[in-house]
This record gives C-alpha cells, sequence and structure tokens, in this order.
C-alpha cells in the first residue's frame, strides 16, 4: 500500500467537525467501573476497573480465553454487566438509548455475517440507521458520508460488488466502512486481522492509524499479533483469566517478564526498532523475537 | 486513503452494479403483476365448466348490475359458478399465497436460516393439532347424531380454531427458546421440537381416537381451497390489512437482522422489539393462511428463495415481489389441480409441492 493519507477529505462533511474526544483529551470518556461480567453462574471477568483515552488507539491483548470479546461486548453496550458499569461520558452504555449510542460507537465483532449478494454500498448505507428517520430516504449528508466511508477503506469502485466477491480484505474493509459511515468516535474492534495475510492485516491496521490521526477516531480493538499491537497502540491493555494485568504505553507494558507470565513465552525485547523511522507503522514501540514456549510438549 | 487506480475509474463503470437491478425491479414488479392476473383470468375461465371469455365477462358484468338493484338476465349459471365459486376462490388463493410467500420471506430473513418458513416456528403444526383436536372432539361429543354441529364446525370454526392453534404453538416455540434473549438458532430449533409433538399428537389423535369421517379433517390437513367462499376471504382481509401497515415500520430492522445481532445492535436497532414484532407480522399472516386453507407448506419456503434470488438481498424489494410469487404459485397450482382430475380436484397443497419443488430445484441448481 502507497502512503496513507487522509487528507484529501476536505470536500466531506466529517472535516472541521470537532470530535467530542478531542475537547476532553485529559478526560477518561469511556470507563470501566467495578465491572463484573458472565453468563449465569460462570464469571468471565470478576471485577475490572479500566480508563480508556480518547482519540487513542487501545489494543486489547491476552491469551486465548482471557475474557477479551467479553469486554469488547460489554463496552459496546451488548452485554449487560453483573455488576458495575460501563460509563460513555459518564452514562452506562446500556442505559443510552440505542440508536443515540449507535452515533457515538460503533463495533465490528470478530465474524460479522452478511446476507448472500448484499452489496458493499448496500452494506454501508446500513451504517446511516442510526442517523436516519423512520421513513425518510438517505439524504445528500447521507449518501456523501457512504461515500466518503468507501473511498477511504479504498474501495472505490467496488460499490456494486457482491461481498462473497471480495477478498478476505477487502471484506474488512467493507465492514470497517459500514462502522465509518456511522460516523461514531469510538470504534471496537474483535481482532479485525485474523484470518488476513500479513499484507492485507496491514492494510486494515494502517487504515485505523490514519483514521485515528486524521480523524481523532478512538480505537479499541483486540489484537493476537503482540507486536503489532505494541506498534499500532499508544495504550496496550493486557488481560489474563478476566483480570486486568497491565494498561498503559507499549514501551512500560511490553517487557520479558510479561510475555512470560502472560503468553508464557520466552522472548527478546529489541529496545529500537528494527523499523525504519517515517514508515507508516513505526512507533517507539519495543519489539520481541519470540525465543520458545514456556510450556514445552511433554510426549 | 490513496488507491488511485479505483477513484479513476468512470463514475459509470462504478454504479455499474446498482442501475440494472433497480430498473429490474419494475420489469419483474409489472411482469409478476401481468402473470398474476393472466392466472386469475385462467382461473375465471378453465374448471369442470369451460366458461367463455364472453361468458365470464357478462356474468361479472351483469352480477355487479344486479349488485345495483338492477335485476339479473341472462346467465345465471355463468354468474353462479364466476361469483360464488371461482372468483372467491381466486382471490383467496392469492391472497393465501401472498400471505404464505411474505411469512416465508419475513421468518428467513429474521431466523437467518434458509429453511425456514412457517413450519418453522410450529404454525403448521399446531393449527393442524387444534384442527383434529377440535373435530374428533366434537365428533365424540356429539357422535352420530348431530350432523348440523360437525358441519357448523368444519363450515365456520375450522379457521378459527386452526388460527388460534397455530398462534399458541408459535407463542410457546417463542417462550420456550427464550433464555435471556432470543436467537435463530434456538428459535429454529424449539419449532422443530415443538412441530414434531404437535404433529405426532395429531396424528395419534386422527388414528386412535377419532372416529368415522375423518375425511373433512383429511381434506384440511391435506391444504384445499375448495369451497372457500368470501367469508374466508372477510376473514384473511383484516390480516392482510394489519401486515400492509405494519410491514413498512419493520423492514429496515429486518435489513440490519440479517446482519447477526450484535451488528444489528451496534447499527442502533432494538434486536429483540423489531425480531419479536416480525415474527408476529410472519406469525399473523401465516396462522390465518393456515387457518384458512391448511397447513401448504412450500410455498413459503420457496418463493422466499425465488424473491431473494430475483432481486437481491434487500427485504423491502423482496417483499415487493414475494406476494406477487405467492399469488401467481397458488393461483396456477390450483388452476392444475381442478384440470388434472376433472371432476374431482388435487389439493392445493400437493400440487404447490409437485410444481414448486422441480421449480425450485431447477433454479437452485442454476445458480449455485
Amino acid at each position: 500500500m502507497a502512503s496513507l493519507s487522509l487528507s484529501s477529505r476536505s470536500d466531506t462533511p466529517l472535516s472541521g467537525q470537532p470530535r467530542p474526544g478531542q475537547t476532553t483529551a485529559k478526560e477518561p470518556w469511556l470507563s470501566v467501573r467495578n465491572l463484573r461480567l458472565g453468563y449465569a453462574d460462570k464469571i468471565i471477568v470478576p471485577n475490572m476497573a479500566l480508563d480508556f483515552e480518547p482519540a487513542r488507539i487501545h489494543c486489547l491483548i491476552g491469551p486465548n480465553g482471557c475474557g477479551k470479546s467479553t469486554l469488547l461486548r460489554a463496552l459496546a453496550g451488548l452485554t449487560a454487566p453483573q455488576a458495575g458499569e460501563v460509563l460513555l461520558d459518564g452514562r452506562a452504555v446500556n442505559r443510552w438509548p440505542r440508536r443515540r449510542l449507535a452515533r457515538h460507537l460503533a463495533m465490528l465483532p470478530q465474524h460479522p455475517q452478511a446476507p448472500e449478494g448484499l452489496s458493499v454500498e448496500q452494506l454501508v448505507r446500513y451504517g446511516r440507521f442510526p442517523h436516519q428517520r423512520l421513513f425518510a430516504p438517505l439524504g445528500e449528508q447521507d449518501h456523501a458520508q457512504v461515500r466518503w466511508a468507501i473511498r477511504v477503506t479504498g474501495l472505490a469502485g467496488y460499490e456494486g460488488r457482491p461481498l462473497s466477491a471480495l477478498s478476505g480484505g477487502e471484506r474488512q474493509r467493507a465492514w470497517i466502512a459500514l462502522c465509518l459511515a456511522q460516523q461514531a468516535d469510538l470504534l471496537i474492534l474483535d481482532e479485525p486481522t485474523t484470518y488476513l495475510d500479513l499484507g492485507h492485516q496491514l492494510e486494515i491496521l494502517e487504515l485505523l492509524q490514519a483514521l485515528n490521526r486524521e480523524q481523532g477516531l478512538t480505537v479499541i480493538m483486540a489484537l493476537h499479533d503482540l507486536n503489532q499491537a505494541a506498534q499500532v497502540g499508544h495504550r496496550l491493555v493486557v488481560m489474563r483469566s478476566g483480570q486486568l494485568v497491565q494498561a498503559g504505553p507499549p514501551a512500560e507494558v511490553l517487557t520479558e517478564r510479561l510475555l512470560a507470565d502472560v503468553f508464557r513465552i520466552r522472548a527478546r525485547i529489541i529496545d529500537d526498532t528494527p523499523v525504519a523511522h517515517g514508515d507508516a507503522l513505526t512507533s517507539a514501540a519495543p519489539y520481541f523475537v519470540p525465543l520458545s514456549s514456556l510450556t514445552p510438549p511433554t510426549l | 486513503m490513496n488507491l488511485s487506480p479505483h477513484a479513476a475509474m468512470p463514475a459509470s463503470a462504478r454504479t455499474a452494479g446498482n442501475t440494472p437491478t433497480k430498473d429490474r425491479l419494475g420489469l419483474v414488479v409489472a411482469l409478476l403483476l401481468g402473470l398474476v392476473l393472466l392466472a386469475a383470468l385462467a382461473n375465471l375461465l378453465f374448471g369442470a365448466v369451460l366458461l367463455s371469455p364472453s361468458r365470464v365477462w357478462l356474468a361479472l358484468i351483469g352480477a355487479s348490475d344486479f349488485a345495483a338493484g338492477t335485476p339479473a338476465v341472462g346467465d345465471p349459471i355463468a354468474q353462479d359458478i364466476v361469483w360464488n365459486l371461482r372468483l372467491p376462490r381466486l382471490l383467496v388463493g392469492a391472497l393465501i399465497g401472498a400471505h404464505f410467500a411474505i411469512a416465508g420471506t419475513l421468518l428467513q430473513a429474521v431466523m437467518r436460516n434458509p429453511l425456514a418458513d412457517s413450519g418453522v416456528m410450529g404454525i403448521n403444526a399446531g393449527a393442524s393439532f387444534a384442527a383434529v383436536l377440535a373435530f374428533a372432539t366434537v365428533e365424540r361429543l356429539a357422535g352420530d347424531g348431530n350432523p348440523y354441529l360437525k358441519a357448523a364446525l368444519s363450515l365456520d370454526w375450522l379457521p378459527l380454531i386452526a388460527f388460534g392453534g397455530g398462534l399458541i404453538a408459535a407463542a410457546a416455540v417463542y417462550r420456550l427458546s427464550w433464555n435471556r434473549g432470543s436467537t435463530p438458532v434456538r428459535l429454529v430449533l424449539c419449532g422443530i421440537a415443538v412441530a414434531g409433538l404437535l404433529n405426532a399428537l395429531a396424528t395419534g389423535i386422527l388414528a386412535g381416537w377419532a372416529q368415522a369421517n375423518t375425511e373433512t379433517v383429511l381434506a384440511w390437513l391435506s391444504g384445499s381451497l375448495y369451497g372457500r367462499d368470501w367469508t374466508h376471504l372477510t376473514a384473511l382481509l383484516p390480516w392482510t390489512a394489519a401486515g400492509l401497515v405494519l410491514l413498512p415500520l419493520l423492514v429496515r430492522g429486518a435489513n440490519l437482522l440479517q446482519l447477526g445481532d450484535d451488528v444489528a445492535a451496534t447499527l442502533g436497532l432494538g434486536v429483540e422489539r423489531s425480531r419479536f414484532a416480525l415474527l408476529l407480522v410472519a406469525v399473523l399472516l401465516a396462522a390465518s393462511a393456515v387457518g384458512i386453507v391448511g397447513p401448504v407448506g412450500f410455498v413459503g419456503l420457496i418463493v422466499a428463495h425465488v424473491a431473494r434470488l430475483v432481486v437481491g438481498p434487500k427485504l423491502k424489494r423482496q417483499l415487493l415481489v414475494s406476494p406477487l410469487c405467492g399469488a401467481l404459485l397458488v393461483l396456477v397450482s390450483d388452476l392444475l389441480g381442478r384440470l388434472v382430475l376433472v371432476p374431482a380436484e388435487l389439493p392445493i397443497g400437493v400440487v404447490t409441492s409437485l410444481l414448486g419443488v422441480p421449480f425450485f430445484l431447477a433454479l437452485l441448481a442454476r445458480r449455485f
């Protein structure tokens, strides 16, 4: 992918609109208080407190089954907490009117499904639902937002194509375009790069970075690749068996000790990133090379 | 995002995927309307007695004069056949076809399951069970001594009882599948379980408990339009009207539900409320139709697929096309059913299966 820029967006309805997050940069506006999550008797997240920062990329990492998806669903108001609350602008997300919440918060689950034959443009138009009145057709602003979402996700020219005819990376970008058409300030993604090849993984991550940089979009996503998480995320949130282990900038969080404790791997941290500065994904993030598992096979 | 190769694509190419389908929708609707009218006309002309177009026309005109107060003259036989037999029968047939088709389309969308139709919510089984139970009970109580009671049951009360049975079964399926929320998979599985139970009970009653004279209920169970008249039409119309009023409110929600509950909810849809309302409309339309003609299974299933293949995944488009397809399928099936065994009839449920299934399989084979 060539250089990444959203700067030609001056003709779009988004430009110049202040994002709520930017005005209150220091205030944690999405926060988790005494949160307990689970189903019936099975408690998945026993007790969690956590603040998210506006206009930042948060990467949620942790081993399989540690409760990442459950937490993300709770952040999006899809699961009611057993105790405690998820507050967005001081109000519990599951007490927001759904439509109004949808104008602030978009979420892309891990395996979204679309009816057969749905085209890219038809899908992205659904993103205007929270802005539409009951019988009103899409207005000029809706169409502009849909066009913008399709363009920045690199899908211009693909509007009429059915999702099933797209490659995995293109399809994932179409789903992100749906979220962007929603015009939300906060985007939650559950492992958006899973099942994509490395090139398409970087494409998705660079797109999210660009949206964060140019639009002030807040991103909270679960990622499996720890090096990618460290490179992309302003903050890493580490979970293990439903507990918050640590949250902070990658340089503080990603240590050989943590990799051993949480992921059960022996790894060597390389302090200066091996990637040349100026590249899209480069940051002052630590980079590590995994050496071996700490739980070797016993045959 | 700099992906200039696509940005350079001409505007005509970019909208190429859209415009033709939009034009095609109008064409498809017009074509189907024409076919439905043609089938309706054929239903008026053909049957055990062949009527010429002019006799049908005069009968229609003459009877409306009669209705306006002018004494009828000329052709009382044709008038009787057209006004009392064929016209109400074809209108009832078209309407139940549309009901089944809309119900099937909605249920497949809401359940996200291409096998869903009115059978899946237990509607057919509930209606059948209620009909069989009522029939057997009345027969037991009345014996052979009270033919009046039996006649009243078959003519007046069977539709209502079957409708009630279908509604109660659907409500039971919905309630059973509820576990801090409903999910399409649980709904489908509970529907299959409830339908299996009710069908077994109905068969058991029919085989073990009911005495003689099961023809009435058997004819109803195989799905028949025989003897359906204006009272059946007036029984259907309120539900048709209710569907027409509610559907436009619910279509957008049904579109979003196809994206999965999580995506629909984060797009701002009240998922449970929307699903409940859509199920309610589907169940009312299907159960009212089942009450009138009995459990005709394949119409909703087949038509929903045909509509989707022809006009794509958007429900608004499907819902414009599928009622016409349903009406057409039922009208053609009924016409064939009345013609192949003259003067006897094949029940509509048999013909829709014989006619619809091969067509459906051919369509699938071509498509997949």
